[in-house]
């Protein structure tokens, strides 16, 4: 067979259509995976005591908002904790029906997070397109049903799955001038992931700092704009009277780093906030060491551990930490891939993904009356209630112990120190 | 192939973005355009005239101007009616204007509506029609959830009903939100309405902690319960019973209205009747800013108000220094020993009286003025209420027993106008409970205005007896510095008493409770009463000697 008869591939608009078939299709099998379990989770929890309580919680400030002018009028019901600029960005809820906002919010939750993990499997794991929708597909689906963080997203009608979708795509995606808006956009939604702008800033990297300052501050100022009357209010009651943090700091299961003082010092139906500074000073330990170690991962190229390590640092050392804020859990399987399996750091991260599987903040001593077992017993099943957080700080410690500078380890280990320092300076998969 | 994904995964983003913008610019047009108007709610707003006292000082114009305004019997409810057909609970027990209501309801009825009752005088037709909301969905709500832990029932997984915002349309009062659904039933939500801002003479406190403690919807109450016991086996307190109680589910008498009629309302008419200087506050409102009594002359505490905060009692014994007068018209005030939680639907929604400091987690960690005990009197909180309404509770007669009340001091202020004389004797004023003045003569300048007896066979007495009797003191003192004047009726049905007579009673004491507590509100509402009216101790001639 000569070679003028052999079949040859297409070429041009042929070639480029073949191509595109297996993109259509996981395309295709992406968005009715995102259909699909949109209406199964939409029938599963309106049915469930609580189903969409905070999105629930979010129409009815609407409701205030339009009735009084005032979204933060109400605050004794599921009062409107976001910041001014969430008023601007979560506005769209009024033009959706009562009846179908639970099923809008949760095809929105269900895309973040799909979108998500595509980038993630583009940028990181260096798939195709076609295997990073496949990949996004399947873990969209085992997600919800494997951690119950990924799960209360979907089930309280949270915003956790879009904040971590604006900060991943912000760091994956965005490049030149508009990186930083989207975490902009994020913190104007909840403070927390303005920790992003803290590690910019220690980076050197101001732009995308001062653009996510930027934005956090225009969005903030067209809601004043819009809502002068809320946002006076906000910056009066909300920030300076701290209605957020006196109403939930005494709950045990916050899995916040400030919450440590409520597990283990003090005791439940507790009135009066005496020790918050104490909490707040093992709130700003955590950080410090936390965004350290995340800076020491970011500053070796680590962008995936630099991504997964802020995220943690952003939800512990927040007054308050629920379960959803966790939500992030997921992309902790791809730290192994980007730092190896005997890392200390992707061992924690697998060691958290696998302990998280089961609810634990759910978790009560069967028969029991929690708050009245003896000490040891009481502050030991509020250590496992907050399972999320004791892990979570298990991975910030690996990472300080496999991130920390030379400077800091000791002079017997000079060997890996030269490895690490070689390490330092060598290209990376990611860089 | 990097770049031309990068490029797509911008382009997407731009696409995305601009969407969501456009979305928002559309949700921003519809709420300016929708500003001031509820989607459930069109309510129109309008201004109050401002109060300004009366010749006497303690007559308000805003008061009596309200009480002009055509009146509705519509708020009564139809005995036979369902107690379970409808019922509800508010987000709020007080809220102001400003602020909007969120109602949990349940009804198997396809719709319901609102109507909100402003409750006084109205030319005896006994409340104002404020506001009548639109058709909402009825929901059956599911059951609600019990905390083993504490026995504690709490509706946190109903569904929000109806939204009522409170506008300028509100006046400051005791307010009963009528749920009426369209198969006809209706039932109560009760909501006290007030203004921070208020300067009125009286200031009348509800007494939602109160009526929460006995509150038995879903079986627990601080008084009763259903199932075994949960820490102890004490006979009493019952052992099964709410270690907490929670705001959040609706009252399970008085149609919803817990016992707002009996206890409270009537008062509440009479004063409005008279068109005196009032504004309303609850117990957890004074609880939760313990410095609006600075802003008043009297404290009005109303019957049965029997749980107080630690905060409620440090704000009116700091008031009582600066010269507040207060009235206790019910009888075992501050006996029972409570604190606030917040529940998942807000501040202040949970109460916590375990009744028993050991079983309280807070015993030996927490302060002690916190604990909960089963009185404010035993330990560790060790607070008497003695020094702040000048009687102990010392029992109470059994159900249906009404005895009568005994006059010691016809001179007193109190009876100006009566002709009643030492001795009278006014039937079927006292029931329930009953406090007692100490024979310790304290406080100091105690002045024991009635003193009658009642007989141990008919209910229960926990202090001293004499010749198989205790004895109901209705008594008065005066704070010898800041003048400030304080009296408790010893009487827990004294409001009651103002209401109706019992049917088959030969001779109805209406008018003569009636002007005597005319003559307390007056003096009262003069400023510190020691300046007008200084007690004086009479202990020494009251008899039988010691009692």
């Amino acid at each position: 067979m000569s070679t003028v008869d052999a079949p040859t591939r297409p070429r041009g608009r042929r070639a480029a259509h073949a191509d595109l078939v297996p993109v259509r299709l996981a395309l295709a099998g992406a968005i009715a995976v995102v259909l699909v379990e949109s209406l199964i989770y939409f029938f599963h929890i309106r049915h469930q005591v609580g189903g969409f309580g905070d999105l629930l919680g979010r129409v009815s400030n609407f409701r205030d908002l339009r009735a009084t002018g005032n979204i933060y009028a109400n605050f004794a019901i599921e009062g409107f904790t976001y910041p001014p600029g969430g008023i601007l960005l979560l506005s769209p809820i009024v033009l959706v029906p009562v009846g179908h906002v639970g099923l809008v919010w949760t095809a929105g939750a269900l895309s973040a997070l799909l979108l998500t993990f595509y980038l993630v499997g583009r940028e990181i794991a260096r798939l195709s397109v076609s295997n990073s929708l496949l990949l996004a597909s399947a873990l969209t689906i085992a997600s919800p049903v494997l951690w119950s963080s990924v799960y209360d997203v979907l089930f309280w009608g949270q915003v956790g799955s879009v904040i971590t979708l604006l900060v991943v795509a912000d760091f994956l995606a965005v490049r030149g001038t508009s990186q930083g808006v989207l975490v902009g956009l994020a913190t104007t939604l909840k403070i927390y992931p303005g920790v992003f702008i803290v590690i910019w800033l220690l980076r050197r990297q101001f732009r995308p700092a001062l653009t996510a300052l930027a934005t956090v501050a225009v969005t903030t100022a067209l809601a004043t704009l819009f809502w002068y009357d809320s946002a006076i209010s906000f910056f009066h009651n909300e920030l300076v009277g701290n209605q957020e943090l006196s109403h939930f700091s005494t709950y045990t299961t916050a899995q916040s780093s400030a919450g440590v003082d409520d597990i283990f010092f003090r005791p439940p139906y507790f009135l009066g906030h005496l020790s918050a500074s104490a909490a707040m000073g093992v709130s700003a330990l955590v950080a410090v060491v936390g965004i350290a170690a995340a800076l020491w991962a970011w500053q070796r190229e680590f962008v995936m551990t630099g991504l997964v390590l802020t995220l943690v640092i952003s939800a512990i050392c927040s007054p308050i930490a629920w379960n959803h804020y966790f939500v992030f859990l997921p992309l902790m399987l791809f730290v192994p891939r980007e730092l190896g399996w005997r890392s200390p750091t992707a061992l924690a991260c697998s060691f958290a993904l696998a302990v998280n599987v089961l609810p634990w903040h759910r978790w009560q001593l069967a028969g029991a009356i929690q708050i009245l077992l003896p000490a040891g017993q009481r502050h030991l099943s509020y250590v496992a209630q907050n399972a999320t957080l004791v892990t979570m700080l298990i991975v910030v410690v690996a990472a300080v112990v496999e991130f920390r500078p030379q400077r800091f380890r000791r002079r017997r280990r000079s060997t890996e120190v030269a490895v690490a320092a070689a390490g330092d300076s060598a290209p990376t998969a990611s860089s | 192939m990097a770049r031309r994904d990068s490029r797509g995964i911008g382009r997407l983003s731009f696409i995305l973005i601009s969407v969501y913008s456009l979305l928002i610019v559309a949700a921003v047009v519809t709420m300016r355009i929708g500003v001031g108007t509820s989607p459930h709610a069109h309510v129109t707003t309008t201004t109050l005239p401002p109060i300004s006292l009366g010749p006497d000082g303690v007559r308000s114009s805003a008061v009596l101007e309200e009480n002009q305004k055509p009146g509705s019997t519509a708020w009564r409810i139809a005995p036979g009616t369902s107690p379970t057909a409808i019922m509800g609970f508010s987000n709020a027990t007080q809220a102001q204007v400003g602020q909007s209501v969120d109602l949990y309801v349940t009804t198997q009825a396809p719709h319901f509506i609102v109507e909100a009752f402003r409750m006084g005088w109205y030319q005896g037709t006994g409340a104002r029609l404020i506001w009548r909301s639109g058709n909402f969905r009825g929901i059956s709500q599911p059951t609600c959830p019990l905390d083993t832990s504490v026995n504690m029932v709490a509706c946190w997984n109903w569904k929000i009903s109806a939204v009522m915002p409170i506008t300028l349309k509100y006046p400051p009062g005791d307010y009963l939100l009528k749920l009426v659904a369209s198969n006809g039933e209706s039932s109560y939500v009760p909501l006290t309405i007030w203004d921070p801002h208020s300067t009125a003479t009286y200031v009348v406190m509800n007494r939602p902690l109160v009526e929460q403690g006995w509150n038995t919807y879903g079986g627990f109450s601080y008084y009763a319960g259903v199932g075994p016991c949960i820490i102890d086996n004490s006979s009493y307190p019952v052992c099964n019973r709410a270690r907490v109680v929670s705001f959040d589910r609706p009252y399970d008498s008085g149609n919803g209205s817990s016992d707002f009629l009996t206890n409270e309302y009537p008062l509440v008419s009479l004063m409005e009747k008279e068109g005196l200087d009032v504004t309303y506050i609850t117990d957890i409102t004074l609880s939760t800013y313990p410095d609006i009594l600075a802003h008043h002359k009297v404290l009005i505490s109303l019957d049965h108000d029997e749980s107080w905060t630690y905060e409620e009692r440090v704000a009116l014994q700091t008031a009582q220094a600066h010269g507040l007068n207060a009235i206790f018209f019910g009888a075992a005030a501050m006996v029972r020993h409570v604190r606030l939680e917040p529940s998942i639907l807000g501040l202040n929604r949970q109460e916590i009286d375990y009744r028993n400091s050991g079983e309280d987690p807070l015993n030996a960690k927490g302060p002690a003025s916190q604990v909960t005990g089963n009185t404010w009197e035993v330990p560790p909180a060790s607070w008497s209420p003695l020094s702040q309404i000048g009687v102990e509770y010392s029992g109470y007669l059994n159900p249906n027993v009404f005895v009568p009340m005994v006059v010691t001091d016809a001179s007193s202020w109190i009876y100006h106008g009566t002709g009643l004389v030492n001795g009278s004797s006014l039937p079927d004023v006292i029931a329930s409970d009953f406090d007692h003045a100490l024979p310790s003569g304290e406080p100091a300048n105690l002045e024991v205005l009635a003193h009658s007896p009642i007989p141990v066979s008919e209910g229960t007495a926990s202090g001293s007896t004499w010749n198989g009797a205790s004895y109901s003191d209705m008594v008065y003192f005066t704070n010898p510095t800041s003048h400030a004047g304080t009296l408790d009726t010893g009487n827990n049905v004294w409001i009651g008493d103002l209401a109706s007579c019992s049917p088959g009673y030969s001779q109805c004491s209406i008018p003569y409770i009636v002007a005597i507590t005319n003559n307390i509100l007056r003096v009262f509402g003069q400023g510190p009463s020691g300046l007008i009216e200084p007690a004086v101790s009479n202990l020494a001639s009251v008899t039988p000697a010691g009692s």
